[in-house]
């Protein structure tokens, strides 16, 4: 009986530490549920245009564009922070760096989708994980050099199918890059959907491959 | 070489007076633990018993096994069989790790549990008296000549003699001949009443019981050798590998440059 | 650090009730003695803390086997969880020291073994080499003190002897871990058939590493639980195949013992003995086996910890069930382990997980340090919520 009452005492403290966990309204990381990651958990704000390379832009005026990185990075990695950050009054051409995101202890660029000059840059959030992407999250105002902005990006409208190939794409490319998709956060039981945070774990030469992939 | 001492027990002699039990605790300075020496245990406070399984009368002690597995285990080399046969016990060597209880195959030795300074308790054959050459106090104090002390190898002929003699008598087997690799202290049962029926341990192998560690402990040097080797080897031959592979690396950048 | 103090979580509150008890337990046990604080008696010399000597000893087989894959066999890619695995490895150690001296009738001449030795005695081998690992762990564990104190010298000195104490180590650990299991070999007439075989030694060294694997990987979630760190999914589910492997290898040598031995039959006698092998196989064996040999589970992050778990629990019964249950029969007697055993028992968990936790908070444990000190920002690896 004694190895019984051993195992049971073994059993109850696991048990009990999981409800304590409940009550603290934290999970224990064995049964962390991820949000799925998929197109309806991204919402695309009218007026913004969403670029190839994962960076929106905002008119606030004319000669005046906001930028920042859009929902669909900032969800795959979970904390990312905007850090080197374009200097106020240098010129950008496409496809310059225009700013590179902090993922853990690894960076990854982000490039301009378009031609300009940076005019101011949001230096509250740099440092910190963005949470609101198309708010507070942005990253620079730049003054673009065409004010046609629809051959570069695309509206919301466009968008739906984008990132529904974007998705496509995202799921190739994690089980071309990753040994093991299930633990980056492929769940195979409900059908391969991705959780959010699935790029989160990526090492330096996964973030390589996923910049040359997705940001240019 | 000295012969060895031992006792034999005949069941078929005992009529279970207790003088022996008496007599043991007054040798050994043991209290007296019960009034009734037929519903005492074997304790702390005392070695010997005299059971009654069924009419049929039967002592326990220890049996001062040839190869004594409470000698083998005892990390701390706290039991020793003497030249002359006894299994003798140094408590001051003793930690109180109990193998020898949990190890012995007859389940002899007892323990002061309430003691905070406990020793482990056992039958040692009245060592001392065997070394004046004196008997053991059971034997000089058993009247019908139940147990007997002597030389271990005319009381083995001894015990073999009465069977033979009286096979209707007797049951045909002695118990501490074999078991366990043959034993100081022989039992002789009445026909028809098994040694299991007396309470004493079944199934006790024929060979000494500290061989069976022997055999594992023997093979631990060739264990720990080869073991470096090759653990030495796998460190070389892995070191190398990632070294060859590294270059490699180094060398496929260098020309990609 | 002061805020945290005060402040009472639930498992604060368990664990200081459970060591309280504990020490009133420990000044029971030293001053009344083991009479009346334990439920061993003369046929049943050994209990409960026998039985968690031989688990808490099990548990640290992490720490061998992962100082063999990282530093002997170099495969780098398993360092990170090296040094959390020597660490819990030298913790279940000193539990099992620290149980040893509550278990020991005279604990004050535990030093005898160092001068008194009996070459014939398992106990004694066990002994030694428990002192001398426990050694060892200290020392390969000593680099992340080092580190921490920035003493760089010593450091090195250490680090030119490592791979001699690793291998040491793991000389000592493959002797000993058998060894505990040779413990119970000569007692073949006392225990129940299922649990003796002559190849006890192979088992206990088979299961070590087995459940020292899941052990590694049941810690790292529980070091993820409290201290919020990442888990390293990829490389604990290859461990778990590792684990898995074992397993197999156990199995087909129990399984294959009994047949040989003519024992088969008693799997399927139906007393308390066969239901607790049964139960031991089951959980130990054949529920992690079916985890962890399929991908699909051995990658889930919630299979994977549930695997881990029955294999530890696994480990748990089967060292009581090898020295508890298998030699109850022909004792004769029953034993049922005191309150006082029970809370000892729980107080040198409470202590050894306090113990752990202590030393990933002030020491590197998760983080090596570089000797050139190339790493800078050593507060960034943790995540912001730790």
């Amino acid at each position: 009986m004694v190895p019984i009452l051993a195992v049971l005492t073994f059993a109850l403290f696991l048990v009990v530490d999981y409800f304590v966990l409940k009550s603290q309204k934290k999970e224990h990381p064995a049964f962390m549920t991820f949000p799925v990651f998929n197109k309806s958990s991204l919402s695309i704000p009218i007026n913004y245009l969403l670029s190839k390379g994962h960076i929106w832009l905002s008119k606030i005026s004319d000669g005046q564009v906001k930028m920042g990185v859009d929902e669909f990075i900032v969800k795959a990695f979970k904390r990312i922070q905007l850090v080197d950050l374009a200097v106020a009054g240098t010129e950008v051409k496409k496809g310059d760096v225009v700013f590179r995101g902090k993922v853990g202890s690894n960076l990854i660029n982000f490039h301009s989708p378009i031609d300009g000059k940076v005019l101011s840059v949001n230096n509250e959030s740099t440092g910190k994980n963005i949470s609101n992407p198309y708010t507070d999250g942005w990253g620079l105002v730049i003054a673009p050099a065409s004010n046609n902005l629809s051959t570069f990006a695309q509206t919301a409208e466009k968008a739906g199918s984008w990132l529904d190939n974007e998705f496509k794409r995202l799921k190739d490319f994690l089980s071309l890059h990753t040994e093991d998709p299930e633990l980056v956060g492929i769940t195979m039981a409900d059908g391969g959907n991705i959780t959010e945070g699935v790029a989160a774990n990526f090492n330096e030469k996964t973030l390589d491959a996923f910049e040359k992939e997705f940001l240019s | 070489m000295t012969k060895q001492k031992g006792l034999l027990f005949d069941s078929t002699l005992c009529v279970g007076c207790g003088e022996c039990y008496s007599a043991c605790k007054t040798q050994n300075n043991l209290k007296k633990t019960s009034d009734d020496c037929m519903k005492d245990h074997l304790s702390n406070e005392t070695y010997t018993v005299v059971e009654d399984h069924q009419g049929n009368f039967v002592r326990k002690l220890c049996m001062h096994c040839e190869s004594p597995t409470c000698v083998s285990v005892c990390p701390v080399g706290a039991f020793q069989k003497t030249e002359l046969g006894p299994v003798v016990y140094d408590a001051d060597k003793c930690i109180g790790c109990r193998y020898c209880m949990q190890a012995c195959p007859h389940s002899i030795p007892r323990y002061e549990w309430s003691s905070l300074t406990p020793r482990v308790r056992k039958c040692i054959m009245c060592s001392d008296r065997v070394q004046q050459g004196l008997p053991t106090a059971c034997s000089e104090a058993c009247q019908p000549g139940a147990t007997i002390f002597g030389d271990i190898e005319d009381l083995r002929a001894e015990a073999k003699k009465r069977i033979k003699d009286s096979p209707d008598q007797y049951f045909p087997e002695i118990f501490g001949l074999e078991e366990g690799g043959g034993t100081n202290v022989l039992v002789l049962s009445k026909a028809g009443v098994s040694f299991d029926q007396l309470g004493f341990a079944s199934r006790i192998p024929k060979e000494a019981l500290p061989e069976l560690t022997a055999n594992v402990l023997e093979k631990l040097p060739t264990v720990v050798s080869t073991g470096a080797v090759f653990l030495g080897g796998m460190y070389w031959l892995t070191k190398r590998k990632n070294e060859i592979r590294q270059e490699k690396l180094n060398n496929d950048k260098k020309e990609s440059l | 650090m002061k805020a945290n103090l005060l402040k009472f979580s639930f498992w604060k509150v368990v664990g200081i009730i459970l060591v309280t008890a504990g020490v009133y337990s420990s000044i029971y046990r030293f001053t009344h003695g083991l009479q009346e604080s334990t439920g061993l008696s003369d046929t049943f010399p050994w209990g409960l803390w026998t039985g968690f000597k031989l688990w808490s000893v099990c548990l640290a087989g992490g720490g061998f086997t992962l100082c063999a894959i990282t530093h002997i066999f170099n495969i780098e890619q398993f360092k990170p969880l090296a040094r959390p695995s020597i660490l819990m490895a030298f913790i279940c150690y000193l539990l099992f020291i620290f149980a040893l001296l509550f278990d020991l009738g005279k604990p004050l001449d535990i030093w005898h073994v160092m001068i008194m030795w009996n070459f014939n005695s398992v106990m004694f081998e066990v002994a030694w080499c428990v002192m001398l690992y426990t050694t060892v762990l200290f020392l390969e564990f000593a680099p992340t003190i080092l580190e921490r104190f920035h003493l760089t010298k010593t450091l090195k000195v250490i680090k030119k002897v490592s791979l001699v104490i690793m291998i040491i180590g793991v000389l000592l650990s493959t002797m000993h871990q058998s060894s505990l299991g040779s413990l119970f070999l000569i007692v073949p007439a006392k225990m129940y058939p299922l649990w003796y075989s002559p190849l006890l030694p192979v088992y206990f060294y088979f299961s070590a590493i087995a459940t020292g694997f899941a052990m590694v990987i049941f810690g790292s979630y529980q070091s993820a639980r409290t201290f919020g760190r990442g888990l390293q999914l990829t490389l604990l589910s290859k461990l778990a195949l590792y684990s898995a492997i074992f397993t197999i290898a156990l199995i087909v040598i129990r399984f294959t013992d009994f047949a040989v031995n003519g024992k088969l039959q008693y799997l399927f006698v139906p007393v308390q003995e066969t239901y607790l092998f049964w139960l031991e196989v089951v959980i130990g064996y054949f529920l992690p086996l079916i985890i962890f040999m399929q991908k699909s589970l051995r990658t889930n992050r919630k299979w994977l910890y549930i695997g881990s778990v029955l294999v530890v629990a696994g480990a748990m019964l089967n060292r009581m069930n090898t020295s508890i249950t298998s030699l109850l029969r022909t004792s004769n007697t029953t034993y049922n382990p005191s309150i006082y055993e029970v809370s000892i028992t729980l107080m040198l968990v409470v202590l050894g997980i306090f113990a752990f936790k202590l030393a990933v908070e002030y020491l590197p444990v998760f983080d090596e340090v570089e000797l050139d000190e190339k790493v800078t920002d050593m507060g960034e690896a943790l995540p912001d919520e730790a």
